[in-house]
């Protein structure tokens, strides 16, 4: 508990520097949104009442979600920070400190993104504000919504690590942590609602973890869902988290027993 | 006849410049490769986006017809591509240029600087774009059984070049403007954002807003316009082609010199 | 105390094999055997300063790191304080430090005070203790006026204090120091030299540097051990190797020495 004191406390001085970055990255962040507004509107002027089962209000309150779950899920520089000390040797110095090396690296994550989070709530309020008639709210759900929120958190952290732990097999990771991230953005679901894939496809994205880090949460919170599936959902999550965490602790364990083998 | 000979030697220059970087390519094979995949992966995505949305039912996207939409992407493909290949590297570098005063050993030498400064590196991956974006225009046109003229086809071609050209400007500016006062990323953020908006069909907008995506941030005049004198379903299809041809052009001319002028101000008041 | 014991270190190294086959080379590697260590011995008592020295690649910096737990040997042993450094203990790792002069363990953009918030926590001190140690610590230093200014901003002289500070705040009884003085100018040499004499002086921590600046090593250790090609080749007193020699510029001394091998 200290330790995360004091990680939060050095995340906040580090955050303090860069905020007017983060704030104009937020704010630029909802352009996109605005964008949406206007597209989606020409697309249910259609007719159609419903598509994939989100009526309009739902289908823009949806891409906000996305928006600020992926701003605050994002795990990329974690992980290129990961790789770089790999690569860098800084490892070492993590490996002769006397707490474990995931342990406090999530610390320090978890307090960085509690920061950010705290940071950016009441521009993102302020932001539904101005756009309420576009929004969709229902309270109920939002319990189930942020305790899948809360899995996808540590599984796009875990699925973060493994990619840097990965540096130590493979040298070059950006490429890989490019493409990765373009087929991401798609079977994640931030370009588009998951629901309006045909039904097999959808069925096939239920075997990777990336529909679990970003679509199931928001989709939850819509609440087209039955309270059954909702569970199903959660629990599959929560599968995930258990199945990553052990490869993570089997990868890291492997990591470094090459590091001690090889040395650098 | 002097002025001929001098772009023949400017010729000669870039096609040393693409010979150099197409050697540093072939060393990274393999990163070329997944630089590759990885961009069509992005384009894929955008296109998949409306490929289910049409799927849905819908017939069409504020007057957009499946293919007319495909034919827009294609050319989003190709404008970004050729943009990407031939100018992106090379302006993003220019700040930590100027400010590790490498430009002085460029400054030094007789030829444009400008020239040297926009055109010095060529990348492939990006640049392969273009071909993918053309053939996914052909067929989208053929699949859309949408009929061009050959002076269609030559609007298209001089519109493309001046949707080049502008991106190249506006992110000159841009590049410029950060020299003096903002950290780049940021302003490179920014300017996809707002590029961005210019990506979707431009009938979606209020008029309002469409006047300023044409006139202040000439998204539409990038992405948009190409498109709209191949497929745009206009009766007088004819008189607004050329309309939009010149309207294209005035912008374009306006937004290169600008960005010139305003670079070559800069620089002096950077050594002064 | 610190005893090595027929220690051995063999490192398997994939062979770059020529570019003419990539399928081949993507998929088959060549390995070589490349012998770091090759029977070293010796020991070092408490609260002594040892120097070691060598070339580049002779094997300094494997030994230093397998002394400190970082690699594991192939044969042989080592026993510090009586703990097998690569089982990674945290009694060990409580007692133990390293710097490594080209590879900082300060966060970059904030001050040098929140890193060492967080390092201390991590060694289970209270904040209390922690804030009393940086003060002594940077009184000593002379960077008291440092510590609220963004790393980044430092010189190389002073961030080289503050990485001190950061692994000395748990006062570790055995110390580690790989190039100390790398890329420093001589009067901030000097300074770090004057420094880590009292420190040895005044905690009797068992000290041991690896420099290619001979200036450290005679000013600090009294007693050098010389590694080349992953063997001793002399283990004992300055003064003594000063005695039978013609050279009175240590630097030239030990620069015989090595050549000498080079030679054979």
């Amino acid at each position: 508990m200290r330790i995360q004191k004091a990680a939060f406390k050095l995340k906040l001085s580090e955050f303090t520097i860069y905020r007017s970055n983060v704030f104009l990255n937020f704010f630029f962040g909802c352009v996109p949104l605005l964008v949406y507004i206007f597209l989606w509107k020409a697309i249910y002027g259609n007719g159609l009442e419903r598509i994939g089962g989100y009526s309009y209000k739902q289908m823009i309150t949806y891409y906000v979600l996305i928006f600020l779950c992926s701003e605050v899920l994002d795990a990329r520089d974690n992980t290129v920070k990961m790789s770089e000390m790999i690569q860098g040797g800084q490892i070492h110095n993590y490996l002769l400190k006397p707490v474990g090396f995931l342990s406090l690296n999530y610390r320090l994550y978890q307090a960085e993104k509690m920061i950010y989070l705290l940071n950016i709530g009441i521009p993102f309020l302020a932001f539904c504000l101005a756009i309420h008639k576009f929004i969709y709210w229902k309270a109920y759900n939002l319990l189930f919504f942020v305790i899948s929120f809360c899995l996808a958190f540590v599984l796009k952290y875990m699925i973060g690590c493994i990619l840097g732990l990965i540096t130590t097999w493979v040298e070059e990771i950006t490429g890989l942590l490019d493409l990765l991230n373009n087929v991401e953005k798609f079977l994640s679901g931030s370009l588009i609602p998951l629901t309006l894939l045909p039904s097999g496809l959808n069925m096939a994205l239920s075997f990777f973890p990336f529909k679990y880090t970003l679509f199931v949460p928001v989709d939850i919170y819509m609440g087209n869902m039955k309270s059954q599936d909702m569970g199903i959902s959660i629990g599959i999550q929560a599968v995930w988290c258990i199945v990553l965490g052990l490869v993570l602790i089997i990868l890291k364990n492997e990591a470094f027993k090459k590091y001690s083998g090889y040395g650098s | 006849m002097v002025h001929r000979g001098r772009s023949v030697r400017y010729l000669k220059l870039y096609l040393n410049f693409v010979k150099n970087c197409f050697r540093r390519e072939t060393i990274y094979r393999f990163n070329f490769f997944v630089n590759m995949f990885t961009v069509v992966m992005g384009y894929a995505s955008h296109i998949l986006f409306y490929y289910f949305v049409y799927d849905t039912g819908i017939e069409q996207i504020s007057g957009w017809d499946r293919y007319q939409i495909y034919c827009l992407l294609a050319t989003v493909w190709i404008v970004d591509s050729i943009f990407g290949g031939v100018f992106f590297f090379n302006l993003i570098k220019i700040p930590s240029k100027v400010k590790n005063y490498e430009l002085d050993g460029l400054l030094t030498k007789p030829v444009n600087s400008v020239f040297m400064l926009s055109l010095r590196q060529f990348n492939f991956g990006l640049f392969s774009g273009t071909f993918f974006g053309a053939a996914f225009l052909i067929y989208s046109l053929w699949r859309g059984n949408i009929r061009v003229s050959a002076f269609g086809i030559l609007c298209y071609l001089i519109l493309v070049m001046c949707a080049v050209i502008l991106l190249f400007s506006i992110l000159f500016i841009m590049v410029t403007f950060s020299l003096r006062f903002v950290r780049i990323q940021g302003l490179i953020g920014m300017y996809w954002t707002f590029m961005d908006i210019g990506k979707n069909p431009h009938s979606i907008y209020p008029m309002a807003l469409k006047y300023g995506l044409v006139f202040i941030i000439p998204a539409i005049v990038v992405y948009n316009f190409p498109v709209q004198v191949l497929v745009g379903n206009h009766y007088l299809r004819y008189l607004n082609s050329v309309s939009t041809l010149i309207l294209a052009i005035a912008i374009t001319a306006v937004f290169l010199t600008g960005s010139v002028f305003y670079f070559r101000k800069s620089l002096r008041y950077y050594y002064d | 105390m610190i005893s090595v014991n027929r220690l051995c270190k063999t490192y398997k190294v994939r062979q770059q094999t020529s570019s003419k086959n990539i399928l081949k080379s993507l998929f088959q590697s060549e390995y070589r055997y490349v012998k770091a260590v090759q029977d070293i011995s010796f020991e070092i008592e408490q609260g002594e300063m040892a120097g070691l020295i060598g070339l580049n690649g002779a094997g300094k910096t494997t030994t230093l790191k397998m002394m400190a737990g970082l690699i594991h040997p192939s044969e042989g042993t080592v026993t510090v304080n009586g703990f097998i450094p690569h089982e990674l203990k945290k009694e060990f790792l409580k007692k133990i430090g390293l710097v490594m002069g080209n590879k900082s363990q300060l966060w970059w953009d904030i001050s040098a005070y929140d890193s060492f918030e967080l390092e201390g926590q991590i060694y289970g001190l209270t904040l209390k203790q922690i804030k009393e140690k940086i003060v002594d610590l940077a009184d000593l230093l002379d960077v008291k006026e440092l510590l609220g200014i963004p790393v980044r901003k430092l010189s190389l002289g002073e961030r080289m204090k503050m990485e001190l500070i950061l692994v000395l705040l748990h006062e570790p009884s055995v110390l580690f120091l790989d190039e100390p003085t790398i890329g420093l100018d001589i009067i901030s040499q000097k300074k770090l030299r004057d420094f880590v004499k009292r420190y040895n002086y005044e905690k009797k921590s068992t000290t041991i540097i690896t420099s290619h600046n001979m200036k450290d090593v005679e000013e600090l250790c009294k007693r050098i051990i010389v590694i080349d090609h992953g063997t001793v080749i002399y283990d004992g007193l300055i003064e003594d190797l000063k005695k039978y020699s013609k050279e009175s510029d240590f630097e030239e001394i030990v620069a015989k020495l090595l050549q000498g091998t080079q030679g054979q």
